[in-house]
């Protein structure tokens, strides 16, 4: 089964000055096809269109031209949202609340029932080892430990897809390793995940598949199984290739 | 329903956290409070003065603690991009913004009952024998509440900063109460020839005229309030509070993140 879909993904950014508007294509013509139960890595510069493409996918963006079909239905659909896990490049919080709270707060927008919620929460605060922190604010939480948040809120739902966006940027060694196993752990589960990703290095640990983005365009789709070249090379030729 | 009841849940919980919530209420209640030392250079009108001060007070903080709400917690959330956390689960559109501004609602309703039971103390403590228009004058305190709150998410969600959606949102509450204004200076501009009639009409009726929801001004007077005007008072809140909702819920339906 294909996990994601896209056909002629366009995304056009339009800035309205004053007397004049600037285009930029963020994404041109994408056509990309993820299987499930795969971890297909988004490998590209800066600015390369990779955090568009799953802002398109959770639909805080709307394309300009083409469709995105998750588990082969047409999205934006609000039922596919409940199947999907989305942790943000920078996650930001209602620093208000609690770690407990905030994660009870978005079990509740998944409709689970008081006594699921309790259940996942402590599981998940659990399993990005903050349940020692479950009441504190998360306003006095460190950068990592909103990071394992940002986890947690992907995990609360169990859902079958997850898309990533730059999941271990900001993160320590110790932090990025926790990062790697626990990406290992949900392929193993048998999770659909796209994660985008600038480190060559951590997408080559833990994708089954990688593509490269360059300027808003798909350059190529490389199988991880059986490549005999290093991938850095592999992306730094194609990136070069493009400019 | 349930996700609009989880919003405006965590939106009470996020505000009644927040530091400048108490300093609002405090500040409204030391000025209630204050109001017995101003009577006192009143003679016999000191329940008068009471009434005046705390009604003006509750009316104020509680259009304070709404933009505060309004403009502070939805551009906030805009503008951390927490919302993003939020519009990625089942949740409709429409579902965040009626969730928000329930929750907005709630926490005016709670700062009114709170300020006006302090206020109703202090007039019990005067002597003061309880007119029933106290409730009503508080009721369309709370109304007046829920169209500016309405108006205040309306412009966060199409300006660009906090300043500017609160210096927007208070220009609306000023002139509000000055709209009966501009049929008369409709009539003054006839009068001198400048035929602008259709402009400021539109205007008259597209502000929100909180001048007709002042019914504070009646206490302690022998006016007569008929049923049939609040009926349409009433209606006319909630009519008003109601568009402007929905098309916060067009502008927020188009917004990208």
């Amino acid at each position: 089964m294909v996990a994601i879909r896209t056909e002629n993904l366009t995304k056009i950014y339009i800035r309205k000055h004053l007397f004049s508007s600037k285009k930029t294509n963020a994404l041109e013509n994408l056509n990309l096809e993820i299987e499930d139960r795969k971890v297909f890595g988004l490998l590209g510069l800066n600015g390369s269109g990779k955090t568009t493409l799953l802002k398109l996918l959770v639909g805080l963006l709307f394309p300009t031209k083409g469709s995105v079909y998750i588990f082969e239905q047409k999205f934006p659909h609000l039922s596919l949202l409940s199947r999907i896990g989305y942790l943000p490049e920078f996650p930001c919080f209602l620093m208000y609340l609690t770690a407990s709270e905030i994660l009870h707060f978005y079990g509740k927008l998944y409709g689970l029932s008081t006594k699921e919620r309790e259940k996942k929460v402590e599981e998940t605060l659990d399993l990005v080892d903050l349940k020692e922190n479950r009441n504190d604010r998360l306003a006095d939480f460190s950068k990592g430990m909103l990071e394992r948040i940002g986890m947690a809120q992907v995990l609360l739902h169990d859902p079958e897809l997850l898309l990533l966006d730059e999941p271990t940027s900001g993160l320590d060694p110790l932090g990025i390793k926790k990062m790697r196993q626990t990406i290992l752990r949900l392929k193993e589960e048998g999770k659909t995940i796209l994660l985008s990703s600038h480190f060559v290095t951590e997408v080559e640990r833990v994708c089954d598949q990688v593509g490269i983005l360059h300027k808003g365009k798909l350059k190529r789709i490389i199988k991880m199984r059986g490549l005999k070249v290093s991938l850095e090379d592999l992306f730094t030729e194609t990136v070069s290739e493009a400019v | 329903m349930k996700k609009i009841f989880a919003i405006a849940e965590y939106t009470v919980k996020e505000n009644i956290r927040h530091k400048v919530f108490y300093t609002i209420l405090l500040f409204a209640l030391v000025i209630i409070i204050s109001s017995v030392l101003f009577s006192m250079l009143s003679g016999e009108e000191e329940t008068r003065v009471i009434l005046d001060i705390g009604l003006g007070a509750i009316e104020i903080f509680a259009f304070l603690s709404a933009i505060f709400a309004a403009v502070g917690l939805v551009l906030g959330e805009m503008e951390n991009k927490s919302i993003s956390l939020i519009l990625t689960r089942p949740v409709r559109r429409f579902e965040y913004i009626w969730g928000r501004y329930s929750g907005i609602l709630s926490i005016s309703l709670f700062n009114i009952l709170l300020m006006s039971s302090g206020l109703l103390f202090l007039l019990f403590i005067k002597g003061w024998s309880f007119d029933f228009r106290f409730l009503l004058a508080v009721t369309f305190i709370f109304l007046k509440v829920v169209i500016i709150s309405a108006l205040a998410i309306l412009i966060s969600l199409i300006s660009t900063s906090p300043i500017s959606s609160i210096s927007m949102t208070f220009f609306l509450w000023v002139l509000g109460h000055v709209t009966d204004h501009l049929k008369y200076l409709n009539h003054v501009l006839l009068e001198e020839g400048v035929k602008i009639t259709i402009f400021l009409k539109a205007i008259y009726y597209l502000l929100p005229n909180f001048q007709y929801l002042n019914i504070k001004d009646y206490i302690g007077y022998p006016n007569p309030l008929v049923g049939t005007t609040i009926f349409w008072q009433v209606a006319y809140s909630l009519a008003y509070a109601s568009v402007a909702t929905w098309l916060s819920v067009l502008v927020f339906s188009r917004k990208e993140f």
